[in-house]
């Protein structure tokens, strides 16, 4: 069977339907690009009225191009190649002498708005299943199959800008304003719509058969209708992406360059500039790191976690015990998904105070239009404060985020289990506790697990589900099913101590206070971590997330390993003075109206010598760098999670941790695990024992191998 | 085809707030929402086993067409259970009881949630209908010209607003006011101002008393937007006086009235939910149910005069249930104004009265203060009008479980002539 097949529509046309047999979506892999070309020449050979292109998958039309492929191709030629076949097969699609009409339904990315983009005109199902856009950039490339080419035509280059270099997608009616589609249609009239678009094309001139931009005001003219306007939004765009990107990833400017060369000349001539700038980026690291990471992320979000035949136990009510830190959020977050929350709390100021930030949240989501004022009011109607646990009967989950406490969390699981369904399971947010622990004394300890959510919770997009021993495979299936529901990524982990994200973070924390101690500025060390690439300094997160709950997790993990993670005596200096982080004001920094300011007080608190000077921000980064990688290396050792792949997953999307570097691991990987290793030993006669690498880096290194293959 | 006796298993009623208070900016059917599912809450119980939601709702708010449909589907109430709303004006609450308990008596239903929910805080102001004309006709106007013209048709008094809120306590067949339907009676049965301060302070010491008796019954509420928590009712005095009552101005007659906004019942917002079930879910529900209904009756009179419709009800409910006054151990008279309250207090000791308009020759009984509204009332709590019938029937029993006492009768004025009375049983 053929990826493309021609079926006979009405009034003589015909319907070019995708529908690739190897797979439940269609991607432009391979076979489908030579099976276009295939179902093209029966077109021309039917020479029909007019064609229509469509999708033989109910509601998706084109995930796009395959990602599998790309990460794994290294053969620059060979990338060239298959560029080249997309460009020859959806030329031919341009060049057909009748109407052309892309009927869109569904998610329409990538490759797949490229080959919309071939044909005259566009119609999409006005669904919110469809989703327009050319993500490519968020994957270290940028549109190849000719977007780049054909989009600045259709919707002008201040529009083609924007999507191409945002990666953002647009829902029908969106794409009909920017005139990227004709017409955003009922879905269930798609093919009607269709027909007539159809017979629309067919009254217009042959050579003005297609859509393409013209300016429709002045505004528009002076913007994107001459050579100077053109030249001013490039330069625009450039600054932004600059600003956006800190020069870390090539693949916007890549396109800008494209762009700004393709200024003028032919289509062809574009087109073999994209083909080649974008065969550049292909075999580079940034794309492979991303497509990595995108398709962990894929991993984690559809794969199954234990025997696929088990179901997860659907949540229609969720049991939510403490409003405390995170209570707002975790409130919020699950009533978005159109979960009742009972939300407990002994203090009714604690709950006034999680209500408050639920409704801010919500609040700032209609303010963004992102839902409407009604929705708000209807999510906010979800969450039902309680004093006491009536109504816990009927909750199918109950998650505990009482204070880190196991003299106060044990006598909560006796009263939750006292008052649930005997089938209904049993969570714990804790950071730093152990679940087993916590699971001892439980009547049924099988329905329990962690279910770790990352602060702020309506940002973050992890969720570490921690496997306890005793943890229940349906339990398993059901937590990570409700992590993917509420939208979260989740990661499972065995039950260790800071599970994977905090237990890497830790020593990269107290390498920072190390360094602060032997006397270089905080200012500095924050710096040379934001330029590697992280969102925010480690001083920076240590007062976002407060010095208290960062010192409890500490104090944990330097139980655990007491060879490399000692207590923090700063933290408790701080601690001492009632300095809290940005909660009370001042932390490591002083915080004043939103904005950080360096604090001399804290450098005589903590008895700071003269500030030192450092050579290079890398001399910094790296000794904290190193110390996650280390880290991260002993975290797989040890079987916290199940391979390097999870172990950078979590730590992208629990930390921030750079996207195009991949995760700590395939860090390692692509500055060398030999070179890791020395320098590591370098530093460890230097600075100390906590610097030994761990035994399955020093093995790899040895053996000349890598945490992480090239595509997974 | 009487197949069961209707059983009141359960309810809650959220705090009664002043108006323009605690719950200002929560609307009637989220105050209904909490009520709903906080009563579900109390009972883990699975709300797909209801069968329907009745809900009385007097202001219907323009923007909740059914408003208890609403309700019932933010409180998590499954899409498959119907709802509707009841208006029987201040009855409404009693109204959606009677609705619930004709289903469960015919078998149609075994489980139902009725009660009623009101924000008085919310009753829309509206333009006139002389300004929506203007309105209109701006819009109509398509030449510069034209928009013009009709532009300098506009005069300030177009703005002027209808308050609805008092045009619905104003009853349109007889002209009256209900406050001046109040001083009709206090004239009727002259009933002094002196009296009337002396029942007002006496409804505030009774409700300040029972402050922790009605926490029994009640639900903290987090109102937005501050979702600071609403423990008790907003509106009873602890330290209110006579001297204090009597330095008020007579509210609805400036000159030669009695009654005041000290002996009046406030505006208030509120909602209440009661679970009714048949016998089956009387016998398997987890906790003893608080009572059965025994009988009820609504009964109609003078639209001047509608004060005196608990005494009309009254009449027409015991001789349907076959018993006297005496029979009843606990009584409750909604207080929509001191002068109503005791006006029916001495309509119900006439033996004139009961010729002339029950169709008696005894008078009805006697009704002693210290067994009425023991837990104060209407003028101390407030008088959320669609939501008070619901909360009597739930005070009462709550009351009679107290005192394990066997009967009481719940019975209330309507504006527009109206009376309700309910009889409520229980096994001591």
């Amino acid at each position: 069977m053929r990826a493309f097949r021609v079926e006979p529509a009405e009034a003589g046309a015909v319907a070019l339907v995708f529908d690739h047999p190897a797979r439940t979506i269609n991607v432009l892999d391979e076979t489908a690009l030579t099976d276009l070309n295939v179902a093209l020449v029966e077109v021309e050979g039917l020479k029909p009225a007019g064609v229509i292109l469509t999708s033989g998958k109910s509601g998706s039309f084109i995930a796009g191009a395959d990602l599998q492929a790309i990460g794994a191709i290294t053969d620059r030629d060979r990338v060239l190649e298959l560029i080249q076949l997309a460009h020859g097969a959806f030329n031919r699609l341009a060049a057909l002498p009748y109407p052309t009409v892309a009927a869109i339904d569904g998610v329409c990315l990538g490759g797949g708005t490229e080959l919309a983009l071939a044909c005259d005109s566009r119609i999409a199902a006005q669904e919110p299943r469809t989703q327009i856009g050319l993500p490519e950039t968020l994957l270290g490339i940028f549109p190849g199959f000719g977007g780049t080419t054909r989009l600045p035509r259709l919707i002008g280059l201040a529009g083609a800008l924007d999507l191409i270099l945002t990666g953002r997608s647009l829902d029908a009616r969106r794409a009909e304003k920017l005139g990227l589609i004709a017409r955003a249609v009922p879905g269930a009239w798609l093919m009607d719509y269709a027909q007539q678009r159809l017979a629309e094309l067919a009254k217009r001139p042959a050579r003005r058969r297609r859509d393409a931009w013209r300016a429709k005001s002045l505004p528009s003219w002076l913007l994107d209708g001459n050579p100077l306007g053109r030249g001013l939004a490039l330069s625009k765009a450039r600054k932004a992406t600059l600003e956006r990107t800190a020069g870390h990833c090539p693949a916007p400017l890549a396109a800008l360059g494209v762009l700004q060369k393709a200024q003028g000349k032919t289509l062809e001539a574009g087109l073999k500039l994209e083909a080649e700038a974008v065969s550049d980026l292909v075999i580079g690291p940034v794309c492979k790191n991303l497509v990595r990471i995108f398709l962990l992320s894929e991993r984690a979000k559809k794969e199954p976690v234990a025997d696929a035949a088990i179901k997860p136990q659907p949540v229609r009510t969720m049991a939510l015990v403490g409003a405390g830190v995170m209570g707002g959020g975790i409130a919020e977050t699950v009533s978005r998904a159109g979960i009742g929350v009972r939300l407990r709390d002994l203090n009714p100021a604690a709950l006034t105070h999680a209500l408050q930030t639920a409704r801010g949240l919500i609040d700032e989501r209609s303010r963004r239009r992102r839902g409407s004022a009604r929705d708000g009011d209807a999510q906010m109607a979800k969450i039902l404060p309680t004093l006491d646990l009536t109504g816990f009967g009927v909750c199918d989950f109950a998650m505990e985020a009482v204070v880190e406490d196991l003299d106060v969390k044990r006598p909560v699981f006796g009263e939750l289990e006292g008052r649930m369904r005997p089938d209904a399971l049993l969570a714990t947010n804790t950071s730093s506790l152990s679940v087993t622990t916590l699971a001892e004394g439980l009547q049924h300890p099988g329905r329990f697990c962690g279910f770790h959510f990352f602060n702020p919770v309506h940002r973050m997009p992890l969720v570490e589900v921690v496997r306890g021993p005793r943890t229940s495979d349906a339990t398993l299936v059901s937590a990570v099913a409700l992590a993917r529901k509420l939208g979260k990524t989740p990661v499972v982990v065995k039950d260790a101590p800071g599970f994977i994200v905090n237990r890497i973070l830790m020593p990269y924390l107290r390498e920072a206070m190390v360094l602060l101690e032997e006397g270089y500025r905080l200012t500095e060390i924050d710096a040379s971590m934001r330029e590697f690439g992280m969102p925010m300094g480690p001083f920076e997160v240590l007062d976002e997330v407060g010095l208290d709950v960062a010192n409890k997790v500490a104090g944990v993990l330097s139980k655990a390993f007491p060879d490399r993670m000692d207590a923090a005596p700063a933290l408790d200096a701080l601690i001492a003075a009632g300095r809290l982080g940005k909660k009370s004001g001042r932390g490591f920094y002083r915080h004043r109206d939103g904005q950080r300011l360096p604090d001399p007080k804290m450098r005589e608190l903590l008895g700071l010598k003269r500030a030192r000077q450092a050579p290079s921000p890398e001399i910094l980064s790296e000794r904290m760098v190193l110390a996650m990688i280390n880290e991260a290396a002993r975290c797989l050792e040890d079987g916290v999670a199940a391979d390097a792949g999870l172990v950078d997953l979590a730590m992208l999307f629990g930390t921030g941790f750079p996207p195009w570097r991949g995760g700590p691991l395939r860090h390692a990987d692509s500055l060398g695990l030999a070179k890791v290793e020395s320098r590591l030993l370098a530093l460890r006669a230097e600075r100390g024992e906590r610097f030994a690498p761990a035994g399955v880096l020093a093995r790899l290194a040895a053996a000349g191998g890598s945490f992480t293959a090239i595509a997974g | 085809m009487s197949v069961s006796d209707c059983w009141i298993l359960s309810g809650v009623r959220t705090p009664f707030a002043k108006s323009g208070t605690a719950f200002k900016r929560v609307p009637a059917y989220e105050l209904g929402r909490i009520a709903v599912a906080e009563l579900l809450a109390r009972h883990d119980l699975d709300p797909a086993r209801i069968d329907e939601v009745i809900l009385g709702n007097c202001a219907q708010p323009a923007e909740a067409a059914n408003v208890a449909r609403v309700a019932a589907l933010r409180a998590g109430v499954p899409e498959s259970v119907p709802g509707f709303t009841v208006h029987r004006n201040c009855a409404s609450g009693m109204e959606a009881v009677a609705d619930g308990a004709l289903r469960i008596r015919l078998g149609e239903a075994s489980l139902v949630v009725a009660g009623g929910m009101e924000s008085m805080s919310q009753i829309p102001l509206q333009f006139s209908f002389d300004y929506s004309d203007w309105l209109e006709s701006l819009m109509r106007a398509r030449q510069p010209l034209q928009k013009l013209g009709v532009l300098a048709r506009f005069r300030p008094h177009l703005l002027a607003p209808r308050i609805t809120l008092m045009e619905g306590l104003t009853d349109l067949t007889c002209g009256l006011n209900m406050g001046q339907t109040a001083e009709g009676l206090s004239r009727e049965f002259h009933i002094r101002r002196e009296r009337q301060d002396e029942f007002a302070l006496m409804s505030h010491q009774r409700t300040v008393a029972a402050r922790e008796r009605l926490r029994e019954e009640i639900v903290p509420v987090f109102p937005g937007p501050g979702f600071e928590m609403v423990r008790d009712d907003v509106g009873p005095r602890d330290n209110q006086t006579l001297e204090a009552l009597a330095k008020l101005k007579p509210f609805f007659d400036r000159r030669n009235g009695t009654v005041t906004v000290g002996n009046s019942c406030p505006v208030t917002d509120g909602a209440v939910a009661l679970l009714l079930g048949d016998e089956a879910a009387a016998k398997s529900w987890s906790t003893p149910p608080l009572g059965r209904l025994r009988a009820f009756a609504f009964a109609g009179l003078s639209p001047a005069r509608m004060g005196l419709g608990p005494v009309h009800a009254m009449a027409k409910v015991l001789a349907r249930a076959k018993l006297t006054l005496n029979d009843c151990e606990l009584f409750e008279i909604n207080e929509a104004f001191a002068a109503q309250v005791l006006a029916c207090l001495e309509a119900s000791q006439s033996e004139a009265f009961a010729r002339a308009e029950l169709g008696r020759d005894r008078a009805l009984g006697a009704i002693p203060l210290e067994r009425l509204n023991v837990n104060g009332g209407a003028i101390a709590l407030g008088h959320p009008v669609g939501a008070s019938g619901a909360r009597l029937l739930l005070t009462i029993l709550m009351e009679m479980r107290r005192r394990n006492a066997r009967r009481g009768i719940a019975s209330l004025c309507v504006g527009g002539g109206q009376g309700a009375a309910f009889i409520v049983e229980r096994d001591a």
